[in-house]
């Protein structure tokens, strides 16, 4: 800890510039505000800052102000209230349940490197009213399920419930890290702007205390309480060591609990006609309403998803044209990569490791005559080519390479078909296609021929038997397909500047060879860790011809290793671009369509050109499907903030924003989903020259 | 080949998206897919065998499915909680049975100078078939606790440039490329990182695909599992 002191003569503008200004790593806690205080960063105005980044420096301002100052404050956000579509019925429709918060934490930033939340919870025991107040016999002024009574207590200091509670938040926790990075650009006068990455780590703290200060309030019942009997639902404010029919972990339920804790609600996983009534509260009263371009996209996601099954299908058949293709450049592949393999064996980087762990595993009578074995097992005991060709031959074969291009295709797709829209008024809104829309296209189904039309003329023809251009030639695939892209790929290997000269490198090779053996060694290292406590660990080697076998053994597996996944990472370098392109193709084709349908008046339509009946089949299915979810639910009087009763009709789409929690159909994070705490973030803890921070999640 | 007669999901919404899967086949045998545990656990794959006939009738009466459990809440209804009963049963009696799966574990073997650490991921395959899964390093992450379980800080795994390796330096894959981990086979992958000041235990969140679980799905599905703490050196 030290003070920075005097940093400048005073002036004008400076002279109400702290002259104290804490810099550090402090002991968490310690020189920081308690919670509920004023915030402890710097409270220079923009002009102070400005001129004392005049005098001092943009570099050592930012290091007073983002890179070494631990900033902590205190954040208590808004008071929170929701119709949940979060089941769905035997046709995997969804359907409805029907379903408050605040949210209070403690938001530090620690410089430049990270940003840390903490809920303290204080847990307390109180019973709870299990009687239904409605039932016969039921006590006249009986209170409603689930009324917590009386007054809370502490627990006891040796009640098991202390050291439970204490286990499942902090287990519980552990769910939020690991996904949330806040991204954001420090302005600089001079040179480009600082990129800055801040990973956020969530904390949960437990006090006991009744009259400790905590952030929330949480009842534990005792495992002579059972959870989910009446009047004790688990909730963010009722934890339970009984967990009874709930057969998740009790962290994983915790888990979601400690969500609501931070403020962030259920998912809003609503229908279209919910969401329309979310969209007129939220857009000002003049504004034109996003719904329009809301269903165009929604009709754009079915036809994808509905589409993803056929595509990869269409793929898996033309997929023989296409190995066939980048094998056929083998040879090609398999000289660089032995050229590659030479340089890297007798690398320093090579040779060093390997000197290093065989050193390491023989005995002080041996270890001298490891550099000698080293550099004969990596020239002339060393097969480059071998190992090469080895390597070559295991990714280049048609299984395996169909398995990786067939894998990266269905990651993509699946990709494009999770992207969240951004609708006016509520930011990014995801659209949760139910399976029972892919079902359409699956044999027999109603769209099953336009869908088989579609994917064939976006990824190319599957070769029939005896249909190839020459006999014993594989068909051609219009050059506009996928299929004939991916083909072509290969082409320009031979030239200069090709992927195959930038991907198969000597250093690449070395890189990846180094990064065996070390995870050689690692793994070793691991597996007599797991050893248990007394078992011998491996004698070293005291005779040269195990230090040859050793040296020989690893040299060739790290090599090979090495051509496997630098040929790996080749073709997925160059088939990669290509998949992403045809989907965004593919993509901007079903969105022209859906905007004729859709988005255009009548008399222009004609001069949209002929459409393809196929995509026109497929975009009119997919919008008389919504358009009969939208009607089922219409006028149903579903405002999504008031809940309801009754039954909701199934819905083949729904849409989730600015929540997280509630749906179990998506199991990905968004960035909108902790648009609040950012904001808080935005608001107390970035610094005047810092770009607003936005979420990013993982 | 054979297809499946029903269909049973356990799930949990974000941050702990559970996915577990139970089918049910049409020759009597049932699979149990874990892809994101609702245990404490580091294992993810496949656990296969054979219910009782009592059990297979449970399981099936409603249909196909799929049925969705949302483990968040108890059983329901009276007519869902006797199949929830039954397959949460099954699922959980399948576990003594892997088919084809992976545990992952950290380990961290001391320091790397400069104040970083030597971190292992090590991955060990179990059951009666090889375990096929791809690493998502870029949606994995290295998380630092302090010796009292408190999270401190995580940071992104580093460029990876290979997978699993085992002892003897055989790859066995997993980076950009699927693994595919024989029972009992195992391999590491090693790194550096640089905890922060007074972190004394680790863990990995493991993000990626698993392949190859049931035999009608064809493409690979998200894994996420995080191992248990290991001490830091």
């Amino acid at each position: 800890m030290q003070q920075v002191t005097e940093l400048v003569p005073p002036s004008t503008e400076m002279a109400g510039v702290s002259r104290s200004i804490t810099v550090g790593a402090p002991t968490p806690g310690a020189d920081a505000p308690p919670a509920g205080t004023a915030s402890s960063r710097p409270t220079l105005s923009a002009r102070q800052i400005i001129a004392l980044q005049r005098s001092v420096g943009n570099r050592a301002v930012s290091s007073m102000m983002g890179t070494a100052v631990v900033q902590r404050v205190a954040v208590k956000e808004a008071t929170k209230t929701e119709t949940l579509y979060n089941t769905e019925n035997a046709s995997t429709q969804a359907t409805a349940n029907f379903y408050t918060m605040n949210p209070k934490y403690e938001m530090t930033r620690s410089g430049d490197t990270g940003v840390t939340v903490q809920v303290k919870i204080k847990f307390l025991s109180q019973t709870r009213n299990n009687v239904d107040p409605n039932a016969p016999g039921a006590p006249a002024g009986t209170p409603a399920l689930n009324t917590l009574l009386g007054s809370p207590t502490e627990i006891p200091a040796n009640d098991p419930r202390r050291a439970w509670a204490t286990g499942v938040i902090q287990g519980a926790v552990t769910h939020w890290n690991g996904h949330l990075t806040l991204v954001g650009e420090e302005w600089n006068l001079t040179t480009d702007n600082t990129k800055k990455r801040l990973p956020v780590t969530f904390q949960s703290v437990a006090v006991f205390g009744l009259n400790e200060e905590a952030h929330s309030q949480v009842i534990v019942h005792p495992t002579s309480t059972t959870a989910g009997s009446p009047g004790n639902p688990i909730d963010a404010g009722n934890y339970y060591m009984n967990k009874g029919n709930y057969t998740g972990d009790e962290k994983v339920i915790a888990a979601h609990e400690y969500g609501h804790l931070l403020g962030i609600p259920d998912e809003y996983s609503q229908s279209n006609e919910q969401l329309n009534a979310l969209i007129h509260q939220a857009a000002p009263g003049d504004a034109p309403s996003s719904r329009a371009a809301l269903d165009r996209a929604t009709v754009e996601r079915m036809v994808l998803v509905a589409l993803t099954a056929p595509l990869s299908a269409q793929l898996g058949a033309a997929m023989p044209a296409i190995t066939d293709s980048l094998r056929a450049k083998r040879k090609l592949v398999k000289t660089k990569m032995a050229a590659a393999a030479k340089a890297a064996a007798v690398s320093a980087e090579v040779r060093n490791e390997l000197t290093s762990q065989l050193t390491a595993a023989s005995d002080s009578g041996l270890a001298p005559s490891v550099p000698g074995v080293v550099a004969f097992e990596t020239t002339a005991n060393f097969s480059n080519v071998g190992r090469a060709g080895e390597g070559v031959g295991v990714v280049f074969d048609p299984g395996v390479l169909s398995q990786q291009i067939s894998d990266a295709y269905s990651d993509i797709l699946t990709t494009a078909a999770g992207t969240s829209v951004a609708v006016k008024g509520l930011g990014d809104v995801a659209i949760d296609v139910h399976g029972s829309v892919a079902s359409a296209t699956a044999a027999g189904g109603a769209q099953a021929a336009p869908a088989g039309a579609l994917a064939t003329a976006a990824v190319g023809p599957a070769p029939a038997p005896g249909s190839g251009a020459a006999p014993g030639l594989p068909a051609i695939a219009p050059p506009s397909t996928l299929a004939a892209k991916l083909e072509a790929l290969p082409a320009t290997w031979a030239t200069a500047g090709s992927a195959l000269e930038s991907g198969v490198t000597d250093a690449a090779f070395a890189a990846s060879m180094v990064a065996g053996l070390k995870s050689a060694a690692a793994s070793a290292t691991a597996a007599a860790a797991a050893l248990p406590a007394g078992a011998a660990p491996s004698p070293k080697m005291h005779k040269q011809r195990a230090l040859y076998a050793r040296a020989y053994q690893m040299v060739s597996n790290a090599a090979l290793d090495a051509s496997v996944q630098v040929a790996t990472d080749l073709v997925a370098t160059v088939t990669d671009p290509v998949l992403r392109s045809s989907v965004s193709d593919l993509q901007a084709s079903i969105s022209t369509e859906v905007t004729r349908i859709m988005g255009t008046p009548p008399a222009a339509v004609p001069g949209l050109g002929t459409p393809d009946p196929n995509m026109v089949a497929m975009v009119a299915a997919m919008k008389t499907r919504l358009d009969a979810d939208k009607t089922a639910t219409a006028g149903g009087g579903r405002d999504p903030l008031k809940g309801g009763t009754g039954t909701a009709p199934a819905q083949d789409v729904t849409y989730s924003y600015q929540g997280l929690m509630g749906s179990s159909e998506t199991t990905a994070l968004r960035p909108d989903q902790f648009g609040p705490m950012v904001q808080q973030f935005n608001d107390k803890l970035s610094t005047t020259f810092e770009k607003k921070f936005t979420a990013e999640v993982k | 080949m054979t297809s499946r007669v029903a269909t049973i999901t356990w799930r949990t919404p974000p941050p702990t998206s559970v996915d577990e899967e139970l089918v049910v086949l049409d020759d009597d045998t049932a699979v149990f897919v874990v892809r994101r545990p609702r245990r404490d656990t580091s294992a993810i794959g496949s656990y296969a065998g054979v219910p009782t006939h009592a059990d297979i009738a449970a399981l099936t009466a409603a249909g196909a499915g799929p049925q969705m459990f949302d483990l968040r809440a108890p059983g329901p209804t009276a007519g869902s909680s006797v199949v929830r009963d039954v397959a949460d049963r099954v699922a959980s009696e399948l576990l003594a049975t892997p088919r084809a799966v992976v545990t992952f574990h950290a380990h961290s073997p001391g320091a790397a100078g400069d104040g970083a650490a030597s971190f292992t991921l090590l991955a060990v395959g179990a059951g009666t078939h090889a375990v096929a899964f791809q690493l998502d390093p870029d949606a994995s992450s290295v998380q630092f606790f302090a010796a009292d379980g408190q999270p401190m800080s995580w940071q992104d795994l580093p460029p990876l440039p290979t997978g699993f390796i085992t002892p003897d330096a055989e790859g066995l894959g997993g980076v950009r490329r699927r693994a595919a981990i024989a029972p009992g086979a195992y391999g590491a992958i090693a790194f550096t990182a640089t905890p922060p000041p007074g972190a004394a235990q680790v863990a990995i969140l493991v993000a990626g695909w698993l392949s190859d679980a049931l035999p009608d799905v064809t493409t690979p599905e998200r894994f996420l599992v995080r191992t248990a703490l290991a001490p830091i050196p």
